[in-house]
């Protein structure tokens, strides 16, 4: 999905979120609030893109835990052609750098869609007060 | 605060835990190897690279400085130093492969060491050592420990062995290295500053890595046996430089006062003893080599 249909169905949530009840808006925001992910820090940790650091971020744990494991063997192993397994996972890695903002986007417009189905899906007067 | 509020604020906190300890993780891992491994090799690949005449430099100030600040005139005989300087020229290695395992040819080529023997007196320090440009030097209370021939050549080769495998070099730009990788995560200048300047000085005051130990030990073993058919004199040497370590140490503890005491460490660690691996385990590692070589 290019950068502009990402806009697009943000634009189409919000106009969603637009069209909930005020105690409904207030409930979404707050909990979009924490859940959405900031774009900034999750470049910084795209940059040391061999650890899966960003992955970790958005909660992918298995995904960075795969990287984290690969990084740590080829270091371990380095002098034994290691560095084959770090390039590897560079190779994988690199591109998705290139494309972090529009992960990221899209991740949080995921995040948007999820929070819109769960805050509809709870009634208003007990949504939040569990 | 409600429990989603809760829920979320508590998944946020675990998540950053992962962060920062696979960081912490991968930090001290990558630590871990550029140290063990990292630093070493590229060390060994800089001092390869380096032309003849840095190591001449690098000699010479070395003993320029030593000679000002350490060492004084030697007691031994003009007989005895060419008894032994006859005895040092057939211990220099014959030049057919060049540097011990350099693998540039060019450089192997260019950097032929001339060695030299000096003898100097070091208060009372049993010492040898190896400079970058191939000169060695043996201290008074060395040669009156010796007890023949045969393990004076065992301490020549060990330190020829140090000479052969390009030590100094690799030691002095390790140090750099690792002091330039300081200087710029910490940001300070003056320890570049330092590196520069006293570079030099550096290289003989260094202890060696065990590896280089280890090296320099099997180098002189090998040497020992194609020449004496025995490795024996290089481990009796050994022990006779422990016991005189060890006895030494014993009366600076008794003598010293707590005001000597940091200078009676620092002079500690200039003592041949003193910057060298576990005894047991050099003479294992020799001993296998005389095992390895005579099956």
């Amino acid at each position: 999905m290019d950068e502009q249909a990402l806009r697009n169905e943000e634009e189409e949530l919000r106009s969603q979120i637009a069209r909930l009840s005020p105690e409904q808006k207030k409930k979404y925001y707050a909990l979009e609030n924490q859940r959405v992910k900031d774009p900034d820090t999750y470049a910084v940790l795209n940059y040391f893109f061999v650890t899966g650091l960003h992955h970790f971020y958005l909660g992918k744990n298995l995904h960075g835990a795969i990287d984290l494991a690969i990084l740590a063997i080829g270091i371990l192993t380095i002098e034994y052609y290691g560095w084959v397994l770090i390039i590897l996972i560079s190779l994988y890695e690199i591109p998705q750098l290139f494309r972090s903002q529009r992960i990221l986007h899209q991740y949080n417009n995921q995040v948007m869609r999820d929070t819109l189905a769960e805050v509809n899906q709870t009634p208003s007067s007990l949504a939040g007060n569990v | 605060m409600t429990a989603y509020n809760q829920y979320n604020s508590n998944a946020e906190y675990k998540r950053w835990a992962i962060i920062i300890s696979a960081s912490i993780f991968v930090l001290l891992l990558f630590v871990y190897k550029a140290y063990t491994y990292i630093l070493p090799s590229l060390s060994e690949y800089i001092a390869d690279q380096l032309p003849a005449s840095a190591a001449q430099h690098i000699g010479e100030s070395a003993l320029e400085q030593m000679d000002k600040e350490q060492f004084s005139e030697s007691q031994i005989s003009e007989e005895e130093q060419q008894r032994i300087f006859a005895l040092f020229s057939k211990l220099q290695p014959l030049r057919k492969e060049g540097r011990e395992g350099s693998e540039n040819k060019e450089i192997q080529d260019s950097t032929e060491t001339q060695y030299r023997l000096l003898f100097r007196q070091w208060d009372d320090t049993a010492n040898a050592m190896a400079l970058a440009d191939g000169t060695i030097i043996i201290t008074d209370r060395m040669l009156a420990l010796i007890e023949n021939d045969q393990q004076l050549a065992a301490i020549l080769l060990h330190e020829i062995g140090h000479v052969e495998h390009n030590h100094v070099i690799e030691n002095l730009v390790q140090m750099s290295v690792m002091s330039l990788a300081m200087a710029i995560a910490f940001g300070d200048a003056s320890a570049l500053n330092a590196i520069l300047v006293q570079g030099a000085a550096l290289g003989t005051l260094l202890s060696y890595s065990r590896k280089a130990e280890f090296e320099a030990d099997q180098y002189a073993a090998q040497r020992m046996l194609s020449l004496y058919q025995t490795v024996e004199p290089f481990v009796q040497a050994l022990k006779l430089l422990e016991s005189d370590y060890l006895k030494q140490h014993q009366e600076d503890n008794a003598s010293s006062d707590a005001e000597n005491n940091l200078e009676e460490t620092s002079r500690e660690h200039l003592d041949w003893f003193s910057t060298h691996p576990n005894m047991e385990s050099r003479v294992t590692a020799i001993r296998k080599v005389s095992s390895a070589q005579l099956n």
